[in-house]
């Protein structure tokens, strides 16, 4: 079903949140979804006590579900504790996009952000 | 006459609707085809009435198994122009090359060797090769295109001309680009300047749309899987020149039950019936008889008719895909069958997979993405492809139908 592509996905998509690369940065990552070649490049810097999350950065190439997702993410990762983002799933995301659940086919897509950002802080 | 109206009918799962309201276009064959009545009926008939483990059973089901296991084949062996020795049954293409890796590779290949293949390739015939030269020491050549269409003949030439060149891979029909590679010339070259060398053609995609003959081809090795052409998951095949098969170069991969001549405790002899040596453990039955089956329905239909059916799609739809605005069909431009199987295209703001998912929400079904042809997506810089492939069973309303769903995607994307 197409009922994914709302105006606020679409939206969303077109002009992301905090869409460009930090020029400091604590960490640095780079994930891809290897069923289409997508990607993203992620940059975060931290707070001074290393905890949470200060300022994010990231870029990317995808379709409008992986570009989304990553930019609604990225706003929700500041101020955000590693411990926590560290628990996060499709779950804690979905609800941005009014939505309760995404298709097998398109939940590599929706969570590409979200896993290269664990993977990162693993 | 070719009426694929009346060839649609022999599948029932093609009478369904996607979603409320909007039949179900199936334009995804290339990924796997529908089966007809007729495979299924075979092998729903085979459990009902016939089921019984092959071979060195002396009652009447285990007979009457062993004999269609036989007979079935013969016939996929004669579809492909190949004696019924020379087909050895596997699951897919994947593990038909596995089996060549393992079986010849391995004792015919050493350090300083090398292997020539293309970037067009499935992951299948260049994975494969990889892992293969990482056991043994050789090294894979891989030649690119011309115009983002095909394989670079001047470039292929270069690399068959290295020394020690010992084993050539190339695919019939790229899934990806449609293109179909011209075998005669490839094998020509290969012949004339490597030597001894070994080749695999990869006819996945050839051997469900046009006639292919192993012995005309002249090549070496011949890989396809059974559920492309209108057969069942789970089985496919390797065919190997009857000469080679039976020299010492070609060694059985897979050990076991079913194989073997003599087992003592410490040590076996391996059975020099051809049928047996390369078949260890209990044969798909069922699977190989849908596969023959299926061989038979396009016979009926005709080869050369099923060929001339599937260009007439790819240049309609070619030709109709082409006045989309924004779209680039990649691939060569259809002209004398230079291109089979399928047409796959990029749009200059919509990713492949957002265009696949709202034109399955019009009913049709396309794939996207890179089609397990990673690196040729890299060589041509491409992030992501959408395909529609077909089969003897599509149609050109099928292809107006993905036509029309761009209006849906314009709709959304507000183009």
């Amino acid at each position: 079903m197409d009922n994914i592509y709302q105006e606020a996905l679409i939206a969303e998509a077109k002009q992301p949140q905090n869409s460009d690369l930090l020029t400091t940065a604590d960490l640095k990552y780079h994930g891809t979804n290897a069923s289409c070649g997508d990607e993203v490049m992620i940059s975060l810097k931290f707070s001074a006590d290393g905890k949470t999350v200060e300022r994010v950065g990231w870029e990317g190439h995808g379709c409008v579900v992986s570009q989304a997702s990553m930019s609604v993410l990225s706003e929700k990762l500041i101020g955000a504790r590693l411990t926590e983002i560290k628990k996060w799933q499709k779950a804690n995301l979905l609800p941005f996009f009014g939505m309760n659940e995404i298709s097998s086919g398109r939940e590599k897509c929706f969570m590409m952000g979200l896993e290269a950002i664990q993977k990162a802080l693993s | 006459m070719f009426d694929p109206q009346q060839v649609k009918k022999h599948f029932p799962i093609l009478d369904q609707e996607a979603h409320p309201g909007k039949p179900l276009v199936y334009l995804d064959s290339a990924a796997t085809s529908q089966k007809p009545k007729s495979v299924i009926e075979a092998m729903n008939h085979y459990y009902l009435t016939d089921n019984a483990n092959v071979h060195r059973g002396v009652h009447v089901l285990s007979d009457r198994a062993s004999e269609l296991w036989e007979t079935s084949k013969g016939k996929v062996a004669q579809f492909i122009g190949a004696q019924k020795d020379e087909l050895i049954f596997t699951r897919n293409t994947t593990e038909a090359i596995n089996g060549i890796a393992y079986g010849w590779g391995e004792h015919n290949l050493q350090k300083g060797d090398v292997i020539v293949s293309t970037i067009m390739e499935h992951h299948a015939n260049l994975v494969v090769w990889q892992e293969l030269c990482k056991r043994t020491g050789a090294k894979l050549l891989v030649v690119g295109l011309q115009d983002e269409a095909e394989i670079n003949l001047a470039e292929f030439e270069k690399a068959v001309r290295q020394p020690n060149v010992k084993l050539v891979a190339f695919v019939h029909v790229s899934n990806t680009l449609g293109t179909v590679n011209p075998v005669k010339e490839l094998v020509s070259l290969v012949r004339k300047h490597a030597k001894g060398a070994r080749i695999v053609l990869d006819a996945a995609q050839s051997v469900p749309h046009m006639p292919v003959d192993f012995h005309q081809l002249d090549v070496d090795f011949l890989v396809f899987g059974g559920h492309k052409m209108l057969g069942p998951m789970g089985i496919g095949g390797l065919v190997v020149r009857l000469n080679l098969l039976k020299s010492s170069e070609m060694q059985p991969w897979l050990f076991g039950g079913g194989m073997i001549q003599a087992v003592q405790a410490q040590t076996a002899t391996y059975s020099d019936d051809l049928s047996e040596r390369f078949t260890a453990g209990t044969p798909d039955v069922a699977s190989a008889l849908g596969l023959a089956e299926a061989c038979k329905f396009l016979d009926n239909l005709g080869m050369e008719n099923v060929m001339k059916h599937d260009f007439e799609l790819v240049k309609y739809a070619f030709m109709q895909l082409s006045r989309i605005k924004g779209l680039k069909i990649i691939g060569p431009k259809p002209k004398n069958y230079n291109r089979l199987g399928s047409v796959a295209f990029i749009h200059d703001s919509v990713h492949a997979h957002d265009l696949a998912q709202i034109i399955d929400s019009e009913g049709v079904a396309v794939r996207s993405g890179h089609h397990c042809t990673m690196p040729l997506h890299q060589a041509c810089g491409w992030q992501a492809t959408t395909r529609a492939s077909f089969n003897v069973y599509s149609t050109k309303t099928d292809i107006d139908a993905l036509v029309k769903a761009f209006d849906r995607v314009n709709q959304i994307f507000g183009l």
